[in-house]
């Protein structure tokens, strides 16, 4: 099962990417587990300022943006 | 993660009158219409952060200050993830630091915005060492 966590202080661009993460997992039937993490400090965990940031099994692969549906599945499932 | 320092205006106009360095997280857009008005001041926009904190000395206490105090938390932590030991971050940013008379230039005509990816919504965790404002 994937690690999915989206950071993100709950301003509208990352209410954007987690909605867009939860089509995306259930449409492609991903088996994984999704988290939003808000709090300041765990997301500074992961060094990064450019918010939203999707992080998938630990690993920061994108931040600061919200990408198209295509790019979402890709880093999604890669 | 130790919770971050934070400061009132009036503390951190008080620390700037001693030379303590300010940095400015805003953006260019944002200083042009108004900035801080001190002595040691030095701009990192926060979307440039990441790439460009470096630049901020880490042997020296810094004051780290934006529009509303959400942007400038978020950068007091990423500093202190790095190593930096006596920084400190500015609560109610600008806006307020204006608003108590102490000295800008140019005219502040946002009165908020800002944060995390551009607006305010950063939620605060710091810890909130001075009750003065």
């Amino acid at each position: 099962m994937k690690d999915v966590k989206i950071l993100g202080s709950g301003c509208a661009k990352c209410n954007l990417l987690a909605d867009a993460v939860k089509a995306v997992i259930a449409a492609e039937n991903i088996n994984a587990s999704i988290e939003k993490v808000e709090d300041i400090q765990k997301i500074l965990t992961y060094n990064v300022l450019s918010l939203p940031a999707l992080v998938v099994d630990g690993e920061v692969r994108l931040k600061g943006r919200v990408p198209d549906r295509a790019e979402l599945k890709d880093l999604l499932t890669r | 993660m130790n919770n971050a320092v934070e400061i009132c205006p009036t503390t951190a106009f008080g620390l700037t009158e001693k030379g303590v360095l300010l940095v400015d997280v805003r953006e260019p857009e944002e200083f042009a219409e108004a900035s801080f008005d001190v002595r040691n001041l030095m701009l990192v926009p926060f979307s440039q952060f990441e790439e460009r904190y470096h630049e901020i000395p880490a042997d020296r206490q810094v004051i780290i200050a934006c529009h509303v105090g959400e942007r400038s938390l978020m950068a007091t932590y990423f500093l202190m993830n790095h190593g930096y030991g006596q920084v400190v971050n500015m609560q109610h940013g600008i806006v307020r630091w204006a608003e108590k008379g102490f000295p800008v230039k140019g005219e502040l005509k946002r009165k908020s915005g800002g944060c995390c990816c551009g607006s305010n919504s950063g939620k605060h965790a710091g810890n909130h060492s001075s009750g003065c404002c």
